[in-house]
C-alpha cells in the first residue's frame, strides 16, 4: 500500500464521478443512476483496504499524504486518517451505495443534479474527515452546505425553501466564528516576532499549546459551529424542519453522516486543542446533553409525522454521544465514537423505511396508517430490528453504544456525572416509548388508511392531499430488502462482536483525551483500574 | 414447522440433560465455566480492557433453571402446535417462541452481569411480542407496549445497579479468577474490594431488586402481567408464569452475595414479595377472567418466591419457581384447553360442569389445582410450607418476619379461595354456556356468580381508564381468540360460533398436562423437610435434599447466616406446616359454601359488600392511577414541550432570523445607488482614517 495515495482518490473518487456524470445525458436516467452506482461502489471497494491496512495499535495518523498548497500562508493539503475518523469514513462509504439504490424510485426528476450533487457531498464528508489542514478542513466543510442546500430545496417537500435556507443560514452562522477561530489558532500556531512559521498544518497546531488566555474564546467559536451541526438542545430546531422536507437521500445522508461532522469535530479538534476550557465547559455541555436525550425524547413521543419522529430521536441519541464525549472516560468516549457510527446505521435504516412507506401510501402521518405489518411482514421484520436497535436493546449496536458512554459517564472520576448518568438512562425508558408508540399505531392494530379500506369503513374523504386515495401496501421488493440487508447485518454485528470496531477506535481516542485528563487529575489509561 | 420448533426445544433439553448429568458427576463446588469471546472489550498495545465477555456458566442453580425452561419449554412447544394449528401466523409464533427459548437460556447460562442482561431484555422482547402477537387487535398491541415499557422502567433501576457495580468492583463476572466475583464469597473476601461505604452495596442490592420487581411482577411494576394475558395461552403458560416472570427470582438468587452485604435488602425484598403476594391474592378473588385468575395468581405465587429470598431462604425460592413452574404451566394450558374446547370463550360465569366433557383437562386441573393450594403431598406444599418456615424461622431474629409470615399464612387461605372458586365454577355444577348443551341455559345459571348486582357504580367514579363497574365486567375482555385468515373467528360469520359441544383438546396438548401433572404430583418430593424426613428415617438431614443441591449456588446454611443457630425444633415445624394446611382447608371449605352449596348466594353477597367488591374488581384502581400520576402528566409534559419547541426555542431562531431582515431592510436605505452618498461616506471615512494617524501618539 505504500505510495499509493489511498486517501485521496478515496476523497476525489466521487469527484470525478460527479464531473464524468456531467458529460451524461440528462435523458439516459438508467446510465446515471448506474454510473452514481459503480462510483459509490467502486469508492466504497477503496476504503475497505483502510480496515485491514489500518494499524489498531498505533494513535498517529496513519496514510498521511502531505502536498504544499498555498505555502506563503502555511497551507497545505494534507490528509490522514486514525482511529476517529476511520470508522466515520467507512460508514460514509459504505451508506452511499445503499443511498443510492433508494434513490431509484424516490427520486424521478432532476436525475442528473441528484447524481452529481450527491456525488460532490461525498467528497466533501470524505474531505472533512480526512483533512488534516484547518484550511483544508473548512473547505470541506463549507463545501457540504452546498449539495446539502440543492438536495432539500431542490427534491424537498412543499416547505423545503424554508428548510433549506433555514439549514444553510442556521450552520453557515456556527462555522463563520469557526472560521475566525481557526484564523486564530493560525496566528497563534507561531508567536514570535517574524510569524514565518505560521500554519494551518493540524499536526504542529496539535504540537502547539493553545495559550490559557485564548482557550475559552476559541473553543467557544468551535463549540458553537459543532453544536449546531450536532445538533444540541437548544440550537436543534433547524433539524426536524430539514429532515421533514428533505428527500429520504437527503435524510439518510444527513442523519447518518452530516450530524457526525459536529460531534467528530468536538472529538478531532475541541479536546486535544482547548484541553482546560473543555473542562470547564463540562458541566454545562453534560447539563445541555441531558436535557437533549430528554427533551428530545419527550417531544419525539408527540410528533405525528414519522419523519419528525425520527429526527427529534435524533437530538436525544446525539445527546448520549455528547455526554459521553465530555465525559472524558476511555468507556464513555469509546461508546460515544461507537455511538456516532451506531447512530449513522439505526437512524439512516429508520429514515430509509419511513421512506418506503411514504413512496407507497404518500403520508408519513401516523395516524394515516394501521395494521401496516399484517399487509407488510417482511417490512415489519426490518422496522422491528431497527426500531429496537434505536430503542439500545441488548444485542444491537445500540446497547453497546450508550451502556458504554452511561457506565463511562458514571464513574467519570472527579467530575461527578452520576446524576448525568442516571436521568441518561431514563432516556432509554422513553426511546422505548416513542419508537414503540409509534410501532403499535402504524404497524399494529387493524388494517386502516392508506393501506387499504379498513373493514366497514367507507368513508376515507376525511383527509386532505394524496392520503384521499388507498393505495395497496405491497411488501417490500427484493431493491428494498437489498438496501436493508446490510445495515441490518451491521445493528447485530456491533451488537454481538464490537471489539473489533472498539480495538480500531482505542488508541486515538484515548489519545484525543489525554491533554483533558491531564488536568482533571483522571487517568484515561484505559485498563488501569 | 411446529416439529423443528418443538424438536429444536427437545434437543437442548437432552443436551441439557446431558450436561447436567456430566456436571453433577464431577466436582459441583466450582461452576463449569465455557468462555466464548471477548464482547464489550478493546485492545491497546496488548492491554486488553474488558467490560465484558461472552461466556457462559453452569452450576446447581442453573441446572435447575436449564431442566425448568427446556423441560416445561418442550411440553409447552408440543401443546402450542395443536392450540395453535388452526392460526394465520403459526410459522412467526413458533419462531418467537424459539427465539425466547434461545433468550431465556442465555439469561440462565451468562456468566457475568452483562450478559445476562441480554437474555434480559431479549426476554423481555419476545414477551413483547408474543404478547402483541395478534397485533391486530388494539388491546393485544397495547399489551404488548406497556409489558416493555414497565419492564423498562425496571430495567432502569438495574442500569444503574450496573454502573454502581462496574464503579465498585470493577468486573460484571459472577465468577472468576482475575478480578472478584460478584456471585461467590469472593466480592466479601477480596480486602481489596470491600465496600467502605454501606450505603453504595445498599444502593446496588435495592436498584437490581428495582429490575427484578419489573420483570418478576411485584408491587409497584407488576400492571403489566395482567394485561399480558392478551397473548396467545401457551406463551401466558411459558412466558408470563413459568419461567420468563421468574428470571428476577433467578437474578437475585445468582448475585445473592451482593444483597448479603446489605441485610437490609432483605427485608425490603421479603416486605415487598408479602404485600405482593396478598394484594394480588385479594383481585384474583373475583376477576371473572380465566386467565385473568390465573395471571394474579402468577403475581401472587411470584410474591412468595419473593418472600423466599428476603428471607435469606434463596434455595426456597428457587424451589418454589420449579414447583410453580410446574403447576402453573399446568393450569394455563389446562385453561387454555378450556377456551380451546369454548371456542375462545374466558369468562368463568358462562363455565361450569366441564368435568364432563374434558375429562382429561379436568383431572390434571384439580391436580394443579390441588398443587397450588398447598395440599401435601403434591409440589406446592413443599415449596410454599419451606418458605413459610424460613419466614417463621427469621421471624425469631427479627420480628418482623413474623408480619410477613402472617401475611404469608393469610395468602395461603385466599390462594385455596380462589383457584377453588375458579376450579368450582369452571369444572363443577352446570354448564352455564353459550354452546349447546343439555339443560341449562345461561339465564338459568342459579349458581352464576356475581351476577350484575342491581344498581350500576355512579358514573362520576369514572376516570378516564374506565374502570369496570360490576355489570360492565361481564363484557368479555382478553380473549384468545384463533385467527384463521387474519379475522377474528368471532366477526365472521357462517363460522361455527358457539354451537357444538365442549369437545375435549387433541392428544398434543393433553400429553404436556398429562406430564406437568405428574410432576405437579411428585416434583415437589425432591424437597420434603428435614423433620419429616427424619421422623421416617431417623436421620439428621441439614435442610431438605433440594437446599443441599443448591447449595454450591446460594450457600446453604451460609446463605441464610443471618438465622444460625435458630433452626426450628420439630415440634414448631408440625405446627406451621398444621397451620398452612389447616388456612388452604378453609380457604377450599369457602369457596365449596359459596359456589358449590349457594350458601350464600355469590351475587347477593357481592351485592352485599358491594363497595369491597368494586374495589377489588377494579384492582384497586392501581391502574387508574398510574394513569392518572404518571401517564397522564407525561404526556401533557410532553405536548407542552413539543408546543414550546415549535413557539419558543426555534420562534427565538426565527426571531433572530426576522431581527436580521429587520436590521438589513434599515442598513439598505445607505444602499442608496446615488454616487453622491457613497462620496460624502467616503469622505467622513477618510476624515476619520486621519483623524486618528494624526492624533496617534
Amino acid at each position: 500500500m505504500q505510495g499509493v495515495p489511498l486517501l485521496s482518490i478515496l476523497i476525489f473518487l466521487p469527484l470525478v464521478g460527479a464531473l464524468l456524470a456531467m458529460a451524461i445525458p440528462r435523458e439516459n436516467e438508467r446510465l446515471l443512476r448506474g454510473w452514481a452506482m459503480v462510483i459509490s461502489l467502486l469508492v466504497f471497494i477503496v476504503s475497505i483496504p483502510l480496515w485491514f491496512a489500518f494499524d489498531p495499535g498505533n494513535a498517529d495518523f496513519q496514510f498521511v499524504e502531505r502536498v504544499p498548497w498555498v505555502t506563503s500562508l502555511g497551507i497545505a493539503y494534507q490528509v490522514g486518517v486514525d482511529g476517529i475518523s476511520l470508522l466515520l469514513v467507512l460508514l460514509t462509504t459504505f451508506l452511499m451505495p445503499i443511498i443510492f439504490l433508494s434513490a431509484t424510485t424516490s427520486i424521478q426528476r432532476r436525475v442528473k443534479e441528484f447524481v452529481v450533487l450527491l456525488l460532490v457531498l461525498e467528497t466533501a464528508m470524505l474531505g472533512t474527515f480526512l483533512a488534516l489542514d484547518l484550511f483544508l478542513f473548512y473547505v470541506f466543510w463549507e463545501l457540504m452546505l452546498v449539495p446539502m442546500y440543492f438536495l432539500i430545496g431542490i427534491w424537498g417537500g412543499p416547505r423545503r425553501i424554508y428548510a433549506a435556507v433555514k439549514f444553510f443560514l442556521y450552520t453557515m452562522a456556527g462555522s463563520v466564528l469557526m472560521l475566525l477561530a481557526i484564523i486564530g489558532l493560525y496566528f497563534l500556531s507561531d508567536t514570535s516576532a517574524s510569524g514565518s512559521g505560521r500554519t494551518f498544518d493540524f499536526l504542529t497546531i496539535l504540537r502547539t499549546p493553545v495559550p490559557s488566555v485564548w482557550q475559552p474564546w476559541l473553543f467557544a467559536a468551535f463549540a458553537l459551529a459543532f453544536a449546531i451541526k450536532v445538533p444540541m438542545f437548544p440550537f436543534h430546531t433547524w433539524l426536524p424542519d430539514a429532515h421533514v422536507e428533505a428527500p429520504t437521500a437527503g435524510s439518510v445522508v444527513l442523519a447518518a453522516v452530516l450530524l457526525k461532522m459536529g460531534t467528530y469535530g468536538f472529538l478531532r479538534y475541541c479536546l486535544p486543542l482547548f484541553p482546560e476550557a473543555v473542562v470547564a465547559a463540562v458541566p454545562l455541555i453534560a447539563l445541555l446533553s441531558v436535557i437533549g436525550i430528554i427533551y428530545g425524547a419527550l417531544v419525539a413521543t408527540m410528533q405525528r409525522d414519522m419523519k419528525k419522529l425520527v429526527a427529534y430521536s435524533s437530538v436525544s441519541h446525539l445527546g448520549f454521544v455528547m455526554l459521553g464525549l465530555f465525559a472524558l472516560t476511555p468507556e464513555s468516549m469509546q461508546g460515544s465514537l461507537l455511538q456516532m457510527v451506531n447512530h449513522g446505521f439505526s437512524t439512516g435504516a429508520l429514515f430509509l423505511l419511513v421512506g418506503m412507506l411514504y413512496e407507497r401510501a404518500h403520508t408519513r402521518m401516523i395516524s394515516d396508517f394501521g395494521g401496516v405489518a399484517r399487509l407488510m411482514p417482511v417490512f415489519a421484520g426490518f422496522f422491528l430490528l431497527v426500531m429496537f436497535s434505536s430503542a439500545g436493546l441488548p444485542g444491537t449496536n445500540g446497547f453497546v453504544g450508550e451502556f458504554l458512554i452511561m457506565v463511562g459517564t458514571f464513574q467519570a472520576p472527579t467530575l461527578g456525572l452520576q446524576p448525568h448518568a442516571i436521568i441518561a438512562g431514563l432516556g432509554v425508558i422513553l426511546s422505548a416509548v416513542y419508537l414503540l408508540w409509534m410501532y403499535q399505531r402504524v404497524m399494529q392494530g387493524p388494517v386502516k388508511g392508506p393501506g387499504g379500506v379498513a373493514p366497514g369503513a367507507g368513508n376515507h374523504g376525511g383527509s386532505p392531499g394524496e392520503a384521499d386515495h388507498p393505495v395497496h401496501l405491497q411488501d417490500i421488493n427484493p431493491r428494498e430488502v437489498m438496501i436493508l440487508v446490510p445495515l441490518a447485518i451491521m445493528i447485530l454485528w456491533i451488537g454481538l462482536y464490537p471489539k473489533p470496531f472498539l480495538d480500531r477506535t482505542a488508541a486515538s481516542v484515548t489519545r484525543s483525551g489525554e491533554r483533558v485528563a491531564a488536568i482533571t487529575g483522571g487517568t484515561l489509561v484505559a485498563g488501569a483500574r | 414447522m411446529a416439529t423443528v420448533a418443538a424438536g429444536a426445544v427437545l434437543g437442548a433439553f437432552v443436551v441439557a440433560a446431558l450436561a447436567v448429568t456430566e456436571y453433577l458427576s464431577g466436582d459441583t463446588a466450582e461452576p463449569f465455566r465455557q468462555h466464548l469471546y471477548p464482547w464489550i472489550a478493546w485492545d491497546i498495545g496488548g492491554r486488553t480492557t474488558l467490560i465484558a465477555a461472552a461466556g457462559l456458566l453452569l452450576d446447581p442453580l442453573a441446572c435447575v433453571m436449564v431442566l425448568v425452561i427446556t423441560g416445561v419449554g418442550f411440553l409447552i412447544h408440543l401443546y402450542s402446535a395443536g392450540y395453535m394449528g388452526h392460526d394465520a401466523g403459526f410459522g412467526r409464533f413458533f419462531t418467537y417462541l424459539n427465539l425466547f427459548t434461545f433468550s431465556m437460556l442465555l439469561l440462565v447460562l451468562a456468566d457475568n452481569f452483562l450478559l445476562m442482561f441480554v437474555g434480559w431484555e431479549l426476554v423481555g422482547l419476545c414477551s413483547y411480542l408474543l404478547i402483541g402477537f395478534w397485533f391486530e387487535r388494539p388491546s393485544a398491541a397495547s399489551a404488548g407496549k406497556k409489558a416493555f415499557v414497565v419492564n423498562r422502567v425496571g430495567d432502569w433501576g438495574m442500569l444503574v445497579a450496573l454502573f454502581l457495580i462496574w464503579s465498585t468492583y470493577g468486573t460484571f463476572q459472577f465468577f472468576g479468577q482475575r478480578t472478584g466475583a460478584l456471585a461467590s464469597a469472593g466480592v466479601l473476601d477480596d480486602p481489596g474490594r470491600i465496600l467502605t461505604d454501606g450505603s453504595v452495596a445498599l444502593a446496588i442490592a435495592l436498584l437490581l431488586f428495582v429490575g427484578a420487581t419489573g420483570k418478576s411482577a411485584q408491587v409497584p411494576l407488576y400492571v403489566w402481567l395482567p394485561d399480558a394475558m392478551e397473548g396467545p395461552t401457551p406463551v401466558s403458560a411459558l412466558i408470563h408464569a413459568a419461567t420468563m416472570v421468574t428470571a428476577g427470582v433467578y437474578m437475585i438468587a445468582r448475585t445473592h452475595s451482593l444483597f448479603l452485604l446489605a441485610p437490609e435488602s432483605l427485608v425490603v425484598i421479603g416486605t415487598i414479595g408479602a404485600l405482593t403476594a396478598v394484594f394480588a391474592a385479594t383481585i384474583g378473588l373475583v376477576q371473572t377472567d380465566i386467565k385473568r385468575v390465573l395471571a394474579y395468581s402468577t403475581v401472587s405465587q411470584l410474591g412468595y418466591m419473593f418472600l423466599a429470598l428476603g428471607s435469606g431462604a434463596f434455595a426456597a425460592g428457587i424451589f418454589h419457581l420449579m414447583t410453580h413452574a410446574f403447576f402453573k404451566a399446568l393450569l394455563f394450558l389446562g385453561a387454555g384447553s378450556v377456551i380451546h374446547a369454548l371456542n375462545d370463550e374466558q369468562d368463568l360465569r358462562r363455565m361450569g360442569g366441564l368435568w364432563r366433557y374434558l375429562p382429561v383437562t379436568g383431572l390434571t386441573f384439580i391436580i394443579g389445582w390441588l398443587a397450588i393450594i398447598g395440599l401435601p403431598p403434591f409440589a406446592g406444599f413443599f415449596s410454599k410450607d419451606l418458605i413459610l418456615a424460613k419466614t417463621f424461622e427469621r421471624g425469631l431474629e427479627e420480628p418482623w418476619y413474623f408480619v410477613l409470615y402472617g401475611i404469608g399464612l393469610l395468602t395461603v387461605a385466599l390462594t385455596a379461595f380462589y383457584m377453588s372458586r375458579l376450579v368450582f365454577l369452571a369444572f363443577f355444577g352446570q354448564y352455564r354456556g353459550a354452546m349447546t348443551a343439555p339443560g341449562i341455559t345461561p339465564t338459568q345459571a342459579a349458581m352464576a356468580p356475581e351476577h350484575e348486582p342491581a344498581a350500576a357504580v355512579p358514573a362520576g367514579l369514572s376516570m378516564g381508564h374506565n374502570p369496570i363497574t360490576p355489570s360492565a365486567a361481564s363484557a368479555p375482555s382478553a380473549h384468545d381468540t384463533h385467527r384463521s385468515d387474519g379475522h377474528d373467528v368471532r366477526d365472521a360469520p357462517g363460522h361455527g360460533g358457539r354451537t357444538g359441544r365442549p369437545h375435549e383438546s387433541p392428544p398434543s396438548m393433553l400429553i404436556p398436562l398429562v406430564v406437568l401433572a405428574l410432576l405437579s404430583m411428585v416434583g415437589g418430593w425432591v424437597g420434603i423437610p428435614a423433620f419429616i424426613s427424619d421422623a421416617v428415617t431417623g436421620g439428621h438431614a441439614t435442610g431438605t435434599p433440594f437446599e443441599q443441591f443448591l447449595a454450591p449456588s446460594v450457600g446453604g446454611q451460609e446463605g441464610a447466616a443471618a438465622t444460625a443457630g435458630h433452626a426450628l425444633d420439630v415440634t414448631t415445624e408440625w405446627i406451621l406446616t398444621g397451620a398452612s394446611v389447616g388456612m388452604a382447608g378453609l380457604g377450599v371449605l369457602v369457596a365449596a359454601m359459596l359456589y358449590l352449596a349457594g350458601v350464600p348466594n355469590p351475587s347477593s353477597l357481592a351485592g352485599a359488600l358491594r363497595g369491597p367488591y368494586t374495589w377489588l374488581l377494579n384492582k384497586w384502581y392501581v391502574d387508574e392511577l398510574y394513569q392518572a400520576l404518571i401517564a397522564h402528566p407525561g404526556a401533557r409534559l410532553a405536548s407542552f414541550l413539543a408546543a414550546f419547541d415549535l413557539g419558543v426555542v426555534d420562534g427565538m431562531v426565527n426571531g433572530v432570523a426576522r431581527l436580521a431582515r429587520g436590521t438589513g431592510g434599515v442598513l439598505r436605505q445607505l444602499q442608496s445607488g446615488y454616487v453622491r452618498g457613497y462620496a460624502v461616506t467616503m469622505l467622513i471615512g477618510a476624515f476619520c482614517v486621519l483623524a486618528y494617524w494624526a492624533f496617534r501618539t
